[in-house]
């Protein structure tokens, strides 16, 4: 599989504050991360974890502190403009707020057909290109909805609206950053089968950024997810290895609150084994492993010396000392 | 089946907007039985919030209950006078609202908004309010000491909504009502949280009602579920009848829909159409057209809940069809 794009020990670090204090916040530290061709890569974790900046820099819309992002083997902030103007096209991203994501005063018709012009799509053919791209992603019949206004829209025919302009300009990959969060439980599912057919039929890459493991499991079982905390990766590998072996604490932690919708199992589930439940401030991150004040399993170790990731087996990274010296998990 | 603590009959609640009345909440009737964890569960618009804010009359201006009454250990909450409403609320019934972290008052300190609260209701000393609110802070699984005198924002988002459901226990409530206490929440401060919920709910022996979209937050500590859809109940049981044991196709599909971190992904899918609006709401049965058991008799005919055994109720017409398999 070909490299779409690279993250090369890409820090984020934003400034915050006023005149008096200063201070920095470490979104992202020295990450490296791969998107392949056609994939799907889920990238989960908790809020403020880092994960929407992450899809940003995926996407060249944050330029990193440090650490290179290449777009196809080159260097996305050193291209010449136009050059990145047009990677810049091949990427697309899919927000939470539909409705914020939509022009409130443009019809379904007038969205789809600015971007389709633009593309290359003839006049006269725009009407007979909306309505394909409707059938294609799942709003039917197309011409019930082409003069209809975003407010006439369900929530999850607007997520459909948003993904049909994505695909417009054909792009190798889309970040989708929490896109099912505010859509109703019963029709959650059929945008994630939106998104793998979008992915299997037009080999449109997939990151997929979310907190709700139960919904990356689902999208992303053929392919690979990265745990992110406080800006660092701490697990990745395909999705089926990570979820039947977990192996980081924090993780495992993770999957153990994970609500399970079977009353029966849900009931047997062990209490967390967790030190504390805050999340530290990424002003100040913690020294060593940054979960080592939460994690029931440290050592002296992990104050003072910050894990890498390392492979354990096949494609399964980990970002633990001590693993593989940790009790393994079960769900129940 | 326990004494109903809350008894709702044939409610009907609408709101008035400028296409007309929406009927939010159509001829609901449900029992809350004492003494247990219900967990009342439907996706957004189908009128959930709407039956707490009937149940406390705290509609928005423009909703009003159309007909239907409201029981509260055999009285009619919908007859009782302003002020009587007032110390109701909170002394019998404690509600924690949705997004409720931020229902703390910014400028005074944790302890002080949980004295004030007892004083304005009960005729005790100072001492003993701030000691009562310790105790309460400790059994929610918060330091006291810490917290008594922090301002809301120094503390996190998950101690400030242990706090609030500290402070709803402060007047002794018979009952607890929670609008979706978690959204807003990380996952393992929710998972603590409602840990803390079920705590509270076995220890106390408080009635517990949880209103959310979320089936699986409930799976672990509720015992008694009742399912909406569009306005409308559409089936009642215990949690094991409810989950294992369904009849009606709205809530197996709604189940089949949920993903999860185990089991078989396969036969997971989505329910097909849309939510129904409720300016015009389908004739008969309001699942009818998304329904794959529909029969001519669905779209004329209107369900009613029916109890087929088990202290479980369906309103479905073909519900003897119909299994979770």
């Amino acid at each position: 599989m070909e490299s779409l794009v690279e993250l090369r020990d890409v820090s984020v670090t934003f400034k915050m504050g006023g005149l008096r204090k200063r201070t920095q916040v470490h979104a992202l530290s020295d990450l490296s991360l791969c998107l392949f061709e056609h994939e799907i890569l889920a990238v989960v974790g908790e809020s403020g974890c880092g994960k929407s900046t992450l899809g940003r820099v995926v996407l060249g819309l944050i330029r990193p502190t440090s650490g290179e992002v290449l777009y196809m083997d080159e260097n996305i902030w050193k291209m010449k403009w136009k050059r990145s103007q047009r990677s810049h096209s091949t990427g697309q991203i899919v927000h939470q707020d539909s409705y914020a994501a939509l022009n409130p005063m443009r019809t379904v018709y007038q969205t789809l057909s600015a971007p389709l012009i633009h593309y290359g799509v003839r006049r006269g053919k725009s009407k007979e290109e909306v309505c394909n791209l409707l059938k294609f992603v799942g709003v039917m019949p197309p011409g019930y909805f082409l003069n209809k206004y975003p407010h006439h829209l369900s929530g999850g025919q607007r997520q459909r609206i948003v993904f049909a302009r994505s695909i417009i300009p054909k792009p190798k990959f889309i970040v989708a950053d929490e896109p099912v969060s505010m859509i109703d439980a019963s029709l959650r599912l059929s945008i994630l089968d939106l998104m793998m057919k979008l992915n299997d039929e037009m080999s449109i890459a997939f990151l997929y950024i979310t907190h709700d493991l139960a919904t990356a499991r689902y999208i992303a079982r053929r392919g690979r997810i990265a745990v992110i905390y406080l800006g660092r990766i701490i697990e990745m590998g395909k999705l089926d290895d990570v979820f039947q072996r977990p192996l980081h604490p924090y993780f495992q932690a993770l999957l153990t609150a994970a609500p399970i919708p079977d009353p029966r199992l849900a009931r047997k589930k062990k209490v967390l084994p967790l030190k504390s439940m805050e999340l530290p401030s990424a002003e100040n991150l913690p020294s060593g492993c940054s979960f080592h004040p939460r994690c029931s399993y440290a050592e002296e170790i992990c104050t003072t010396e910050r894990p890498i990731l390392k492979k354990e087996s096949g494609d399964h990274w980990v970002a633990c000392h001590k693993v593989g010296r940790i009790p393994s998990w079960n769900h129940i | 089946m326990a004494i109903p603590i809350i008894t709702i009959k044939d409610l009907v609640v609408e709101y008035k907007v400028r296409e007309g009345a929406i009927r939010v909440v159509d001829d609901v009737s449900l029992e809350v039985p004492k003494g247990r964890f219900t967990a009342l569960i439907g996706e957004s618009g189908c009128g959930k919030t709407t039956i707490v804010e009937a149940i406390l009359n705290t509609l928005p201006p423009n909703g009003y209950i159309r007909k239907g009454e409201i029981l509260f250990n055999g009285k009619n909450l919908l007859l009782l006078k302003e002020e009587e409403q007032r110390r109701f609320r909170w002394k019998k019934i404690a509600t924690v609202f949705q997004a409720a972290q931020n229902s703390l008052n910014p400028i005074k300190v944790i302890g002080e908004q949980m004295v004030e609260t007892i004083l304005d209701h009960e005729s005790v000393s100072k001492k003993e309010a701030l000691k009562k609110s310790s105790n309460l802070l400790e059994l929610v699984g918060l330091e006291p000491s810490r917290v008594v005198n922090s301002y809301p924002h120094e503390i996190s988002g998950g101690m400030k909504q242990k706090v609030i459901i500290a402070t709803s226990l402060l007047l002794d409530p018979e009952m607890l009502i929670l609008d979706e206490p978690t959204t807003a929440l990380d996952l393992i401060t929710q998972f603590y949280l409602l840990e803390t919920l079920g705590k509270l709910h076995k220890k106390l022996g408080i009635t517990t009602m949880m209103v959310t979209h979320d089936v699986s937050n409930v799976a672990r500590h509720a015992d008694r579920v009742a399912i909406m859809y569009a306005g409308k109940i559409v089936e009642v049981g215990d949690i094991d009848e409810i989950f294992y044991n369904s009849h009606h196709p709205y809530t197996i599909g709604l189940l089949n829909s949920i993903p999860s971190i185990i089991g078989d992904l396969s036969k997971k899918k989505p329910i097909p159409g849309l939510p129904p609006s409720l300016l015009d709401p389908p004739s008969g049965c309001r699942f009818h057209p998304r329904c794959s058991y529909t029969k001519e008799v669905c779209k004329n005919i209107v369900p009613e809940l029916k109890s087929i055994g088990n202290e479980h109720l369906t309103a479905c017409l073909r519900c003897s069809d119909i299994t979770t398999e």
